[in-house]
C-alpha cells in the first residue's frame, strides 16, 4: 500500500479507475464464490435428499401395493363378521375362509404390515380418524369401536384407523 | 442461508414449493402427503394439532378444531377456544409455521422467506391479514401475490406476449374465476367472480346421495342413517369421480355395506361417464354464471380471450372442461397439476424476486450432442447424451472382442445416429499392450471428461497393467447451432433404419460370442457330457457360424436360440455331474463388463 501511496501523486487519476476495477473484480468474485458455496450446499443437499427419496420411492411401491389391497382386507372381514351366525355347513365354510384370512394376513405381516387401532387404545389422532362419537368413561378419549382398521408399514401409518371415539366424561370440568 | 418457499394457503389445502435449480417443485409434508389440510386443532392437554391430524380427530374435537379459516380472514371474527380468542391470522399462522417446519424437514435448510397467494378478490385487509399470519409464523413475507397471477406464472405466461387470460379455478369448495390481462410482463386483475361453496366436493355427495337413494329403492335400507356406511360411500363416489376422469366407465363396489333382515347387503354398480354428467349438471352449470360474470365486468367478449388456465382438482373433470371450452371458444391450457399450479407459481415469484443466482452468474451449458466411441459391429456406444450439463465425466468399462487381443482402438465420436458411421469423428487413438487374454477378461476403462468450455478428455486404462492413452478434443468445433439441429433432424429421420442396422450389430455380436461361449462349454465340460449333446452343440454352434455370414437376420435369430438350447443342455448336464468351479470361467462379462465389445484388431491373434 506505501508503494502506491508513493504513486499516488503522480497519477491520481490510473490509480482511481484501478481501484475502482479492482473493487469490480472484487465484488464479482466474491458474488460468484458466494454463489458457488450457495450451489455447492443446494448439491449436497439434493443429493442427500435424492438418495433419501430413492429409498421412499422402494418402500412406497410396495406401500402403494398394500394400500390397495386393505380394501380387500376390510372386506373379507366384513364378510366374516356377516357369517358370525351360521351353523351347520356354513359354519364350516366360515372357518375355512378365516383360514384363507389369516393366510392372507400372516403374508402381509411378513412384509411388515401391522393393524393400527384397537378399541380401548387411547384415541391418537395420529393412528386414528375419528368418524363418530359415544359416550365413555375413562378420563381420556379413548377408542370406543373400530369401525375400520388402520395398518401400519413397518411402523409408518399406511392407513389411519376410523374410529368411533369414546368420549370422556365431564370434559368441560377438565380443562384448566 | 435461508431458502424462500412458494406457499399456496387454501381454504381445504395448503402446497408449498420452492425453486429448484430453476424448476419450481413441491415440497412434501413430514407425513409424505403434497397437500396439507388447512386445519389447526387443540387438544385438551394444550398440544396444538395442524394439517392432517388435525383434520382426522375434527368430529371427536369440534369444540377445538378450526378448519376453513381463509373464510373469515381480515375479518373481525375470532377462534375461542378453552377461554383464548384467536384471530384468523393467528390460526393460520400455525398452518403456515408447520408448513415451514415440514419445508425445512425436507430441504434440510432454514427457511426464512415466503411468497403467498391469496384470491384475486381479497381486499387489502385480507392481504394485510395473510402476512400477518405469515410474520407470526416467523416468515418474511416478501410478497402477497394472487393466486390466478401465480397460476399464470407456472404456465409461464410472464414471459408471453401480450394477452388476456382467463383462470378457472374450481377447487374442493370454492369456485373463482379471474381475467388478468398482461402487458408487458406485467400481470394485472381485470375481474373476478365466483361462488365460494361450490367444488368437487359436491360432485361426491351428489354421487353418494344418488347411491344411496337406489339402494333404498332397491333394499328398503337407508344409508344415510349409517354414518359408517356413508363414509364407505363417499369414499366411493370420490374414487368413482376420479375415474370417470379419465375412464369412460367404472364400477362401485361395496360387500357388506349393510346388514338387513333377511342377511348382508351388498352395493355393486357400474356408472357411466354420461349418467355421472347427467346426475351433476347442474353444479357445472352453476360455474357458468360467474365465468359469464366476470366477462361482462372486464367488458370482453369470449373471443377476446386468447388463453384458459385451469386450477384446482375438480378441474381434471370433463365435463368441465367441455363447459370452459363451450363457453370460450378454445382449449384449456394443461400440463401443470391443477392442484399445484398456485403454489408452483408462487415459487417461481419467489426466485424472480430473489434474483435466481444461478442464472445470474454462471451460465449452465450442455453438451449440444452425444460423445461416445465405436463398438463391435460399427454400433456407436453413447458415453455421454446430448444435453448433459457441464462440466461432467463419465466413465465405462469395456472389453476385448476376440481371444489373446492385445490392443483396442478407441474411436471417439459426436452425433445422435445409432451407427458409428453416421456421426462425427472426433478422433482416434490405440491402446496397446493388454496383456494376452480370452476375449471379454481384459477391462479397459474409458472416461470422457468435459470441461466448462466444452473440452474433450477421452482416456483409456487398462486395468490390469494400468497402462493410459488419451486424447484431448474440442468437441463443439465448428458446429453451430444449425448445425446441431440439422444433425439432430438427421438423426430422427433415420431412427428407424439406425435403429433396425444396431439391431442387427447387437444380434450378430451376441451369436458370435454366444459360438465362442459353445466352443468353450465344449472344451471345459464337454467330457462330463453325454457326446451326443456335445455333438449337437458344435453342429448348431458351426451352423451358426455360417449363418452369420449372411445378413439374414431371422435365421440368424433361429440359430441362436436352437445354440442356447442345445448350449444350455449341455452346460446343465455338466454342472449337475461336478457342481463346483463351473461360473467362474464366464464371471468377467457379468454385472460389471459392459455388454459391448471392442472392433476387432486386424492381426490380431485369434481372430
Amino acid at each position: 500500500m506505501g508503494e502506491l501511496d508513493a504513486l499516488a501523486p503522480g497519477h491520481p487519476p490510473e490509480q482511481a479507475q484501478l481501484e475502482a476495477k479492482l473493487a469490480e473484480a472484487d465484488a464479482l468474485a466474491a458474488r460468484y464464490l458466494d454463489a458457488l458455496r450457495r450451489m455447492t450446499a443446494d448439491f449436497e443437499n439434493y443429493k442427500q435428499r435424492i438418495i433419501a427419496e430413492r429409498e421412499q420411492a422402494r418402500e412406497s411401491a410396495a406401500a402403494d401395493l398394500l394400500a390397495d389391497l386393505l380394501p380387500v382386507l376390510d372386506n373379507f372381514e366384513r364378510a366374516l363378521q356377516a357369517a358370525g351366525a351360521l351353523a351347520g355347513p356354513g359354519a364350516s365354510l366360515r372357518t375355512g375362509v378365516e383360514m384363507i384370512l389369516g393366510q392372507l394376513t400372516a403374508v402381509l405381516a411378513e412384509r411388515g404390515l401391522a393393524p393400527a387401532g384397537a378399541t380401548g387404545d387411547p384415541f391418537d389422532p395420529r393412528l386414528h380418524e375419528a368418524v363418530s362419537t359415544m359416550p365413555g368413561e375413562g378420563p381420556h378419549d379413548t377408542v370406543g369401536e373400530v369401525v375400520r382398521r388402520g395398518y401400519t408399514l413397518r411402523g409408518k401409518l399406511l392407513r389411519p384407523a376410523q374410529v368411533v371415539v369414546a368420549k370422556a366424561p365431564q370434559e368441560v370440568q377438565s380443562d384448566e | 442461508m435461508s431458502k424462500v418457499i412458494g406457499i399456496d394457503l387454501g381454504t381445504t389445502n395448503s402446497v408449498a414449493a420452492i425453486l429448484e435449480g430453476g424448476k419450481p417443485v413441491i415440497i412434501p409434508n413430514v407425513e409424505g402427503g403434497r397437500l396439507t389440510p388447512s386445519v389447526v386443532a387443540f387438544t385438551k392437554a394444550g398440544e396444538r394439532l395442524v394439517g392432517q391430524v388435525a383434520k382426522r380427530q375434527a368430529v371427536s374435537n369440534p369444540e377445538r378444531t378450526v378448519s376453513s379459516i381463509k373464510r373469515h380472514m381480515g375479518s373481525a371474527h375470532t377462534v375461542r377456544i378453552d377461554g383464548k380468542e384467536y384471530t384468523p391470522q393467528e390460526i393460520s399462522a400455525l398452518v403456515l409455521g408447520k408448513i415451514r417446519q415440514d419445508c425445512e424437514a425436507y430441504l434440510g435448510a432454514k427457511v426464512g422467506k415466503a411468497v403467498i397467494t391469496v384470491p384475486a378478490y381479497f381486499t387489502d385487509s385480507q392481504r394485510q391479514a395473510t402476512k400477518d399470519a405469515g410474520v407470526i409464523a416467523g416468515l418474511d413475507v416478501l410478497r402477497i401475490i394472487n393466486e390466478p397471477t401465480a397460476a399464470a406464472l407456472a404456465y409461464g405466461l410472464d414471459k408471453a406476449e401480450d394477452q388476456t387470460v382467463l383462470v378457472f379455478d374450481l377447487g374442493g369448495g370454492t369456485f373463482d374465476v379471474s381475467i388478468l390481462e398482461l402487458s408487458k410482463g406485467l400481470l394485472e386483475v381485470k375481474a373476478t367472480a365466483g361462488n365460494n361453496r361450490l367444488g368437487g366436493d359436491d360432485f361426491d355427495h351428489r354421487l353418494a346421495d344418488q347411491l344411496a337413494e337406489e339402494f333404498l329403492r332397491e333394499h328398503r335400507l337407508d344409508l344415510r342413517k349409517d354414518n359408517v356406511a356413508m363414509q364407505r360411500l363417499l369414499e366411493a363416489a370420490e374414487k368413482a369421480k376420479v375415474e370417470l376422469s379419465t375412464l369412460l366407465t367404472t364400477s362401485i363396489s361395496l360387500p357388506f355395506i349393510a346388514a338387513g333382515p333377511d342377511g348382508p347387503k351388498h352395493l355393486e354398480t357400474t356408472l357411466s361417464r354420461a349418467k355421472f354428467q347427467e346426475l351433476t349438471k347442474d353444479l357445472v352449470e352453476k360455474a357458468m354464471g360467474p365465468t359469464k360474470q366476470a366477462l361482462a365486468d372486464a367488458k370482453l367478449t369470449p373471443q377476446q380471450i386468447d388463453k384458459v388456465i385451469l386450477v384446482g382438482g375438480a378441474t381434471r373433470m370433463p365435463a368441465v372442461q367441455e363447459m370452459v371450452k363451450n363457453l370460450l371458444g378454445k382449449d384449456p391450457y394443461k400440463g401443470v397439476n391443477p392442484d399445484e399450479v398456485v403454489a408452483l407459481g408462487a415459487a417461481i415469484q419467489a426466485g424472480i424476486i430473489e434474483g435466481d443466482v444461478s442464472q445470474q452468474v454462471v451460465l449452465v451449458d450442455v453438451t449440444p450432442l452425444s460423445l461416445g466411441i465405436e463398438t463391435l459391429g460399427g454400433v456407436f456406444t453413447r458415453l455421454i447424451h446430448r444435453n448433459s450439463r457441464i462440466p461432467t465425466s463419465k466413465k465405462e468399462i469395456f472389453t476385448t472382442a476376440a481371444d489373446g487381443q492385445t490392443s483396442v482402438d478407441i474411436h471417439v465420436l459426436q452425433g445422435e445416429r445409432e451407427m458409428a458411421g453416421g456421426n462425427k469423428t472426433l478422433g482416434r487413438f490405440r491402446l496397446d499392450g493388454l496383456a494376452p487374454a480370452p476375449r471379454g477378461v481384459p477391462q479397459v476403462e474409458v472416461s470422457f471428461d468435459i470441461d466448462v468450455n466444452g473440452i474433450v478428455n477421452v482416456s483409456a486404462k487398462d486395468l490390469a497393467t494400468g497402462k493410459e492413452q488419451r486424447v484431448t478434443i474440442t468437441a463443439s468445433t465448428g458446429l453451430d447451432k444449425d448445425d446441431i439441429d440439422r444433425l439432430v433432424k438427421e438423426a430422427e429421420q433415420h431412427a428407424r433404419e439406425d435403429k433396425d442396422r444396431r439391431e442387427a450389430a447387437e444380434l450378430h455380436n451376441h451369436a458370435d460370442s454366444l459360438i465362442y461361449n459353445a466352443e468353450k462349454a465344449i472344451k471345459d465340460v464337454g467330457d462330463k457330457a453325454e457326446p451326443s449333446q456335445v455333438e449337437a452343440v458344435r453342429q448348431e454352434a458351426g451352423k451358426l457360424r455360417e449363418t452369420l455370414k449372411g445378413v439374414d437376420q431371422a435365421a440368424i435369430k433361429a440359430g441362436v436360440e436352437a445354440l442356447t438350447k442345445v448350449l444350455y443342455e449341455l452346460t446343465a448336464a455338466a454342472y449337475q455331474q461336478s457342481k463346483p468351479a463351473g461360473p467362474e470361467g464366464a464371471a468377467p462379462q457379468g454385472e460389471t463388463v459392459v455388454d459391448a465389445d471392442y472392433k476387432m484388431e486386424d492381426g490380431t491373434p485369434g481372430s
